[in-house]
């Protein structure tokens, strides 16, 4: 370098003493923002007499006495020759070369390629709109970043799971999510649940977060997004549901720019959950009397006592502080003259129970470089507590990364990455009242029905003297929210470690030979506890407290050897690719241990249990492992011609160990064309139309499946049960049957795309169609039992997705002082499944048999199948002779909870330092089974509901069947038959036990996802301080939504999933509300 | 640079060779097939079937009215096909699967006791699921392994056959003796190995299959000649040794553990909380009120005039004194009673939502939501479930003990699945249907002793005072007077064995849909026009995941294929 340089210096010097006639200087800045460009290249024009500008875009040089012209030159803008004339000061603005359009992104493997090359569609989003992000969930804030892309959470809890798919799903039962690679390594992103084992088992799960919890959005320096199968091809199957590339500034091979840099950026935001309203009129009760019941159709508050008794006159005694609960009733002590308790309204209590959590990250990044390599350091610390309790995430990653080039040819890429996690929350499983539906304590299916005379946050929760559980309704079926806040808890903490190291040997100018070692592992060690004395309103195996303790250990060794090329083969074509090997090993194991039975309220530790299992109570193994390797072989290879077409080809064969032999084995080829008419046809490119782009694709990609399935094996349980005779062993045949013929999946998807640029790059456009079809998908198809089994993995069916994705940027304003983006995108996923395996009517893909999604010919994946009220043929609902709505006998399709379409548009306007940005989502369609919004609407009290009169009588819309003697219909006449208002909310909806179908809303619904406004400050004060920038931002997130068709004052946010990173989709389970986030950040450069 | 290409090339050869991918194939975590233990099945086959006949039963509980049905006010609300998924499940995936892969095994240990009770128990099992759902699959059963995954349901009379047929074959294997018997069924919790009782158990569910079997007019000869093969018509006596000592009962005896859960008996589990007042479900008020002793419409209100059934103290234990709250000074909220409807007034059946002394059940249909009733509700005792006796006196109102884990017996209670007097009553309505009415009035008194007895021999250690428990004389006294007053004679045959069956639904079930007794059952709190439920709806599994299979229709009566009885069961 030092040579290089002393002989750039000489060779101006020389020039300087041939011809040093005079000097012209001047300054070169973007023609976009007037910001000055360094680095620029200016050289007389026919000479080699040149220089480059300096750091604040100033250049000078001399130049012969008379005549000549300057080209001014930099990558991706556009050359400008100027005359000099007699001038000696020459600035110039340049503009952006949209032919050349030469941004760098980041494909497969980790290669970087032009964008103009690629063939297939790709999404790149940079460091400066993820951080800065309230979310801490780097998941979540891709949310409406590019389209292609779903995102779905289970709550707004800190640290709960999201769930991403890329261009729908296209798995039946199999996973659907991408694989996220950081550094070119794959890592594990499983959210290994201990209170649910396995993604479909939402029951009492699915609390855990997804394991890119450990990600520090403030390392990231880019994301990339690949979203169709020629894109991802060199991943194999794991890359089969596209693959996040997730590139850190550790982790950069860009370097400083400078010879040292860093910044320290703080924000703070606070959290608060969106809760529903609750209606003031009515209390506890049913069909207008008081009683104490979940629901809430009791008698208006008129002051009227109740002739009952306080709701916590049971507790009378252990709380003299509370003499209201002393309010027995007249009918308790007959002749006593007590007229019993008087409901008040107790608006607040669910209000009250979420406080305000708040978020805190401070993250330093220090970054070096030398000749000798670059060194990057990055630390950052969160803190986020949630609007609830006990519920908290604490996360501290450390990252350091460095290149060295140990000699001329062979550098040393390394990237260390250290995450402790540490998370806890109450249990918030699926429930739909009291309790989770796998038996377990959730605060959330025990507070939105909390009747509105129940004083939840002033009255007594822990009795005094066990510390159990206090409540209105004695003992009977609901522990008190704010005693599981207290005393039920899931935890996780995780210590992870991930690197990638990576050896480059440069063997010539055009080839060069690399091994990459990625390493991810981590130990995540789970508890799951409540103390004793709950009521038993859940489990009674839990109630008298229950400890389980894991502890998974998951590795993933990836080890890849890539010779990559590239070589000008003429003027005009240009041959790129990389030939590798890869192997990749997964390896899990999980160790655990369940007590039950506390001696000593409070301590959680097992030897404080009377009894202890390797297995839970409800049966699961707590201890097992999981094993996996895949190997592969593959190329990648791209054919340049003269910068307008581009041809690639990539293959790759994996051997999958999760397989027998004889299936193991599978091929999967892709290819790509990308033509460039604006570059092919310079006089195709007008004023208007600067650059247009055609690309087409076809893909393909393969899924072996998950462990453990080919080989039949039975089960040994030492303790299945003391019966009257002692303990019994037991062994059986697993409820899984194996499948030894099973053989890997083939995914197939052609991808046509659109990329233009008009307007002098005001208005750029982004679109694609693809059509992906996975052929003899692996499915665990549940059986009926009779067949012995309840499930196996076969290879049947066939699952279409089609969509459109565009992406439309428009920049109406751009000059030095103002810019204005907006950008629309728009995803349309169309699924269809078009065949199943033969003789089955239906695949349950999640949820229960009579209430879940299934796979169904020639539907589109996952509808929802569940009863519903039959209908008379001009479409009215049929009641009964009861005044109730009919319940068919059979499931039907009651929903459908895909959307039409989904989109976001995202605008962000910049007047010099300031940036305001705002992005709004909207989902157009789609239905989602609620519970909480039918439980509002249906236990009586949600604000929807303030104009009914609970003691008047109803009578359902809808129609009664006549029938002749023989029971045959002859027509038709409207219902008469009068209910009570808590008969038509509550009987008929789902919480009162009514067809399935009551429960289902349109899903469509507007957010406004995002505002911001930040301000940089102005150099000069900034550099005062010896720094090179000051950033600070305001951020609000999940201001507003609006679920359209849905009961108004529930606030069921359908962006909610009781699947959490499942498969499922279009069921909310009363998971817990969504989060509302803002604060700030400040940013300091230096 | 060659030393390079070398050292790379050696990298890549080790790297290649290091991949094994073999040896992910074999599920670490569980045992291999060689490691196949047939007794360790015969365990789980043995376990399951009681799960299997526990589910069962509860599963028709509420249609006979011994549990209470609160699932919802009409049968179709009442009974959720996923709700029967697990009785489903245990019978296919916990017993039958596990005796087919058990069979070849111990056929080929030539162990024939092993052979024979699983036989008998895939009997049994077949037998049960055609009289609670009809047609079923069996014969295209269990065959998963070879692709079947959508089995047509066999007909119920063909699966009865095949049921027999395996009785017959149980029997071929039980009477071998010597060497030819080989090794013995060593961890057998129902009959411990006595290859004698698992004879007689193969007997009586013969006999019990050809029974249902002669309600069909085109078989009733047929039925009644194998019939009079196992007991005499003229006398009662078996003819073949049957269930009818208490030694050949058939229960599974439960345990008192905490952990593993399910080792006490399910409705222990139930009733007697971790937690005192945390008792659930409901036990069916008109059952408890016939058991109490309800035999004098004339006294309807003084429980002390009438006769008390000798077995109330052992199957129900009272938390209550009263079903007054200041009576018994338990939480106000826990009962809440309204207005009984007015089709309760035309039943004449007396009885709504609770009666003194502290009785709290629930009525026919009643699916109101449930108050903090925990603490007040009648809970099971010590017959069958292993629970508490009730020593308390009918006049003592102020007694308030909640149930809780660890009373009683602690949970160390039976399934009773076929016991004696199970043969007993069946033997008198045999000889009723014969037409020997003073022989069945006999055989019936016999029936009633001995299951008085062997209910209260139950109790164990714990012990009523003899100044509360009713005596047995007035008790039979009392039958008799009903039977001879009786037109029907086999409506006090069948009302006396309903209220024998506690804790045996399926049987009570049969009876009734054989019998239509006992009659006047109690009707749903709400008029419906649904049919009573003459089988059970299909499991959601099977509706849903079956292509050969679709859900009966809620409307229609689906009678089993030997129900011959009138549509007009209630």
């Amino acid at each position: 370098m030092k040579k290089f340089l002393l002989l750039c210096f000489s060779f101006v010097f020389v020039l300087s003493a041939w011809a040093q006639e005079r000097v012209v200087s001047g300054k070169v800045t973007s023609a976009e923002d007037a910001s000055s460009l360094p680095g620029v290249n200016v050289v007389l024009k026919g000479t080699t007499n040149g220089t480059v500008t300096d750091a604040d875009g100033n250049y000078k040089l001399n130049v012969p006495a008379a005549g000549g012209s300057l080209v001014f030159s930099f990558i991706g803008l556009q050359t400008s020759e100027v005359v000099i004339g007699d001038r000696s000061t020459i600035d110039i603005g340049l503009g952006l070369d949209i032919q050349q359009l030469t941004e760098v992104v980041v494909t497969a493997l980790g290669i970087t390629r032009d964008q103009k090359s690629l063939g297939y569609a790709q999404t790149t989003i940079s460091s400066t709109l993820l951080a800065n992000k309230p979310e801490t969930d780097v998941g979540r804030a891709l949310q409406g970043r590019t389209p292609g892309l779903q995102i779905l959470n289970s709550s707004g809890m800190a640290g709960s799971a999201s769930k991403i798919s890329i261009r729908g799903n296209s798995s039946i039962t199999g996973i659907n999510s991408p694989l996220w690679v950081v550094n070119g390594v794959p890592i594990s992103t499983d959210q290994n649940d201990i209170n649910g084992q396995g993604q479909n088992n939402f029951v009492d799960g699915n609390i855990a977060p997804s394991r890119f919890l450990d990600i520090d959005p403030n390392n990231i320096e880019s994301i990339s997004i690949l979203r169709g199968l020629s894109a991802t091809t060199l991943y194999g199957s794991q890359g089969r549901n596209g693959v996040i590339l997730v590139t850190t500034k550790t982790g950069s091979s860009k370097g400083s720019q400078k010879k040292f840099e860093g910044s320290v950026t703080q924000s703070y935001f606070t959290i608060k959950a969106v809760v529903p309203e609750f209606q003031t009129k009515w209390a506890n009760g049913f069909d207008g009397a008081y009683g104490e019941f979940y629901s809430n159709w009791g008698p208006l508050f008129n002051g009227v006592p109740q002739q009952q008794a306080h709701p916590y006159y049971e507790h009378r005694n252990m709380f003299p502080e509370f003499p209201e609960f002393q309010v027995s009733g007249s009918t308790v002590q007959p002749g006593q003259t007590i007229p019993g308790y008087i409901p008040t309204s107790a608006p607040n209590s669910v209000k009250d129970f979420f406080s305000t959590g708040s978020s805190s990250t401070t993250s330093v990044s220090l970054g070096s470089s030398t000749e000798f390599g670059s060194l990057n350091f990055s630390y950052s610390h969160l803190n986020e507590t949630g609007f609830v309790q006990n519920n908290g995430v604490k996360r501290d990653n450390f990252s350091l990364g460095g290149t060295a080039k140990l000699t001329d040819k062979l550098t040393l890429t390394n990237v260390f990455n250290f995450a402790r996690t540490d998370f806890q929350t109450p249990p918030t499983a699926a429930g739909d009242a009291s309790n989770t539906f796998g038996g377990g304590p959730s605060i959330f299916a025990n507070l939105f029905f909390t009747p509105t005379n129940i004083d939840l946050m002033n009255w007594p929760w822990e009795d005094k003297v066990t510390k159990g559980s206090v409540y209105y309704r004695g003992s009977k079926g609901i522990t008190n929210p704010r005693w599981i806040e207290q005393n039920a808890r899931q935890t996780s903490v995780t210590n992870r470690f991930f690197s990638s190291t990576s050896l480059n040997y440069k063997l010539a100018d055009w080839v060069n030979v690399s091994y990459r070692l990625g390493l991810d592992t981590y130990s995540d060690f789970q508890t799951y506890y409540n103390n004793k004395s709950g009521d038993a309103g859940f489990s009674g195996s839990l109630t008298p407290g229950a400890l389980r303790t894991t502890t998974g250990i998951s590795t993933i060794q990836d080890h890849s050897v890539l010779v990559n090329l590239n070589k000008d083969l003429s003027a005009d074509l240009n041959i790129s690719g990389v030939v590798g090997y890869n192997y990749r090993q997964n390896n899990f194991r999980q160790e655990g241990l369940e007590s039950l039975g506390q001696v000593v309220f409070g301590l959680l530790e097992h030897r404080n249990f009377t009894s202890t299992l390797p297995r839970d109570w409800r049966g699961n193994q707590l201890n097992y492992q999981a094993n996996s390797a895949i190997q592969g072989v593959f190329f990648d290879a791209n054919l340049g011609f003269k910068n307008m077409l581009y041809v690639g080809l990539a293959a790759r064969n994996d051997w999958a160990s999760v397989l027998e032999e004889d299936n193991r084995s599978q091929f999967y080829p892709s290819a790509s064309v990308a033509f460039l008419p604006t570059a092919a046809f310079p006089d195709f490119a007008s004023s208007v139309l600067d650059f247009l782009k055609l690309r087409l694709a076809y893909g393909s990609s393969a899924n072996f499946g998950t462990p453990y399935n080919t080989r039949p094996y039975l089960t040994l349980n030492s303790q299945t049960r003391v019966d009257g005779l002692g303990n019994v062993v037991t062994s059986a045949l697993p409820s899984l049957l194996a499948n030894p013929d099973l053989k890997p999946e083939l995914l197939t998807e052609t991808e046509f795309g659109i990329e233009a640029a008009m307007f002098e790059n005001k208005v750029k456009l982004n679109a694609s169609y693809y059509n992906r079809v996975a052929k003899d998908q692996i499915i665990q198809r549940t059986l009926d039992y009779s067949t012995g089994f309840g499930s196996t993995f076969i290879n049947a069916g066939s699952i279409s997705n089609k969509g459109i994705e565009l992406a439309l940027t428009l920049t109406p304003i751009k000059n030095a002082d103002w810019r204005w983006d907006i950008t629309g995108n728009y995803t349309k996923n169309t699924s269809l499944v078009k065949s199943l395996p033969e003789g089955s009517k239906s695949i349950l893909t999640a949820g229960f048999t009579n209430l879940g999604n299934y796979a169904i010919e020639g539907q589109p994946l996952n509808v929802i199948q569940g009863t519903f009220v039959p209908k008379a043929p001009d479409g009215q609902l049929i009641v009964s002779s009861t005044g109730s709505y009919e319940i068919s006998n059979d499931v039907g399709i009651i929903a459908d909870p895909n959307p039409n379409w989904f989109g976001s548009l995202l605008t962000s306007l910049s007047y010099k330092a300031i940036t305001f940005g705002m992005q709004w989502d909207y989902v157009s369609g789609g239905q989602i089974f609620s519970y909480t919004a039918a439980t509002m609407v249906g236990r009586g009290v949600s604000k929807d509901l303030e104009d009914f009169d609970p003691t008047l009588p109803l009578i359902l819309p809808g129609v009664i069947e006549q029938t002749d003697g023989s029971g045959n219909v002859t027509g038709y006449t409207p219902n008469n038959i009068p209910l009570t208002t808590a008969g038509v909310f509550f009987n008929n909806t789902i919480v009162g036990g009514s067809a399935t179908d009551r429960g289902v809303y349109d899903a469509s619904r507007v957010r406004f996802r995002e505002v911001s406004l930040g301000y940089t400050l102005p150099k000069a004060w900034v550099s005062k301080l010896k720094l090179t920038g000051i950033n600070i931002s305001a951020v609000g997130n999940n201001l507003w939504f609006n679920a359209i068709n849905a009961p108004k004052y529930a606030r069921a946010d359908f962006d909610r999933t009781a699947y959490g990173s499942g498969n499922g989709a279009g069921f909310d389970y009363l998971g817990g509300p969504s989060a509302r986030r803002y604060g700030v950040n400040v940013r300091i450069n230096f | 640079m060659n030393k390079i290409y070398k050292k790379i090339g050696i990298f890549l050869l080790l790297l290649v060779t290091a991949c094994n991918l073999d040896g992910d194939l074999q599920n670490p975590n569980q045992v291999s097939v060689d490691g196949a233990d047939v007794d360790l099945i015969m365990n789980n086959v043995q376990l399951n079937f009681a799960d299997f006949y526990h589910s069962a039963a509860g599963t028709v509980d509420p249609l006979i009215r011994i549990q209470a049905m609160t699932g919802g006010y009409r049968y179709q609300t009442a009974f959720n096909p996923s709700s029967l998924d697990d009785t489903w499940a245990v019978a296919y995936t916990g017993v039958l699967i596990s005796n087919q892969i058990m069979q070849p095994l111990a056929v080929e240990k030539g162990l024939t006791t092993h052979v024979a009770v699983g036989k008998i128990l895939e009997a049994y099992t077949y037998l049960t699921l055609v009289d609670v759902f009809g047609d079923v699959p069996q014969a295209e059963a269990l065959l998963g392994a070879t692709g079947n995954f959508n089995p047509v349901a066999t007909s119920g009379s063909d699966i009865y056959a095949y049921a027999i047929q395996l009785l017959t074959d149980a029997r071929t294997e039980l009477a071998k003796t010597g060497s030819d018997a080989g090794g013995a069924l060593v961890r057998d919790i129902y009959y411990g190995g006595n290859r004698a009782k698992w004879n007689a158990l193969a007997n009586s569910l013969e006999l019990k299959a050809w029974i249902n079997i002669s309600m069909i007019p085109a078989r009733a000869a047929e039925a009644n000649t194998k019939i009079a093969g196992f007991v005499d018509l003229a006398t009662g006596a078996s003819l073949v040794d049957l269930v009818d000592t208490q030694a050949e009962n058939f229960t599974y005896k439960y345990g008192i553990a905490t952990v593993p859960a399910g080792s006490r008996h399910p409705w222990y589990d139930q009733y007697y909380g971790a937690t005192p007042g945390t008792a659930g479900g409901y036990l069916g008020n008109s059952f408890m009120y016939e058991v109490f002793g309800k035999w004098d419409p004339a006294e309807p209100t003084t429980p002390t005039k009438v006769v008390q059934d000798p077995r109330w103290r052992y199957y129900f234990y009272r938390q209550v004194g009263s079903v007054v709250a200041s009576e018994a000074n338990f939480d106000p909220k826990a009962i809440f009673c309204g207005a009984p409807p007015p089709h309760y007034q035309a039943w004449g059946g007396n009885v709504f939502c609770v009666f003194q002394p502290g009785f709290f059940g629930r009525d026919h249909g009643d699916g109101s939501g449930t108050p903090p009733d925990g603490g007040a509700m009648t809970c099971v005792g010590v017959y069958p479930a292993g629970g508490r006796v009730d020593t308390n006196p009918i006049t003592t109102k102020s007694f308030n003990r909640s149930a809780r884990r660890g009373d009683g017996a602690n949970g160390a209670g039976i399934q009773p699945i076929f016991m004696s007097f199970f043969t007993d009553y069946t033997k008198a309505e045999l000889v009723a249907r014969a037409g020997d009415a003073a022989t069945a009035k006999t055989l019936l008194q016999t029936a009633i002793t001995n299951s008085i007895a062997q209910v209260k021999s139950f109790a164990g250690t714990q012990t009523i005072p003899a100044t509360v428990l009713p005596a047995n004389a007035p008790y039979l006294a009392a039958v008799d007077a009903l039977y001879d007053a009786a037109s029907i004679k086999m409506d006090v045959i069948g009302k006396e064995y309903w209220l024998a069956l506690f804790g045996n639904g399926v049987e009570a079930y049969n009876l009734y849909r054989r019998t239509s007794a006992p009659r006047n059952m109690q009707p749903t709190v709400q008029v419906s026009s649904d049919p009573y439920y003459r089988s059970m709806v299909y499991p959601a599994i099977y509706a849903n995941l079956n292509s050969s299979a679709s859900q009966k229709d809620a409307g229609a009566t689906n009678k089993v294929f030997w129900d011959n009885n009138p549509d007009n069961l209630n």
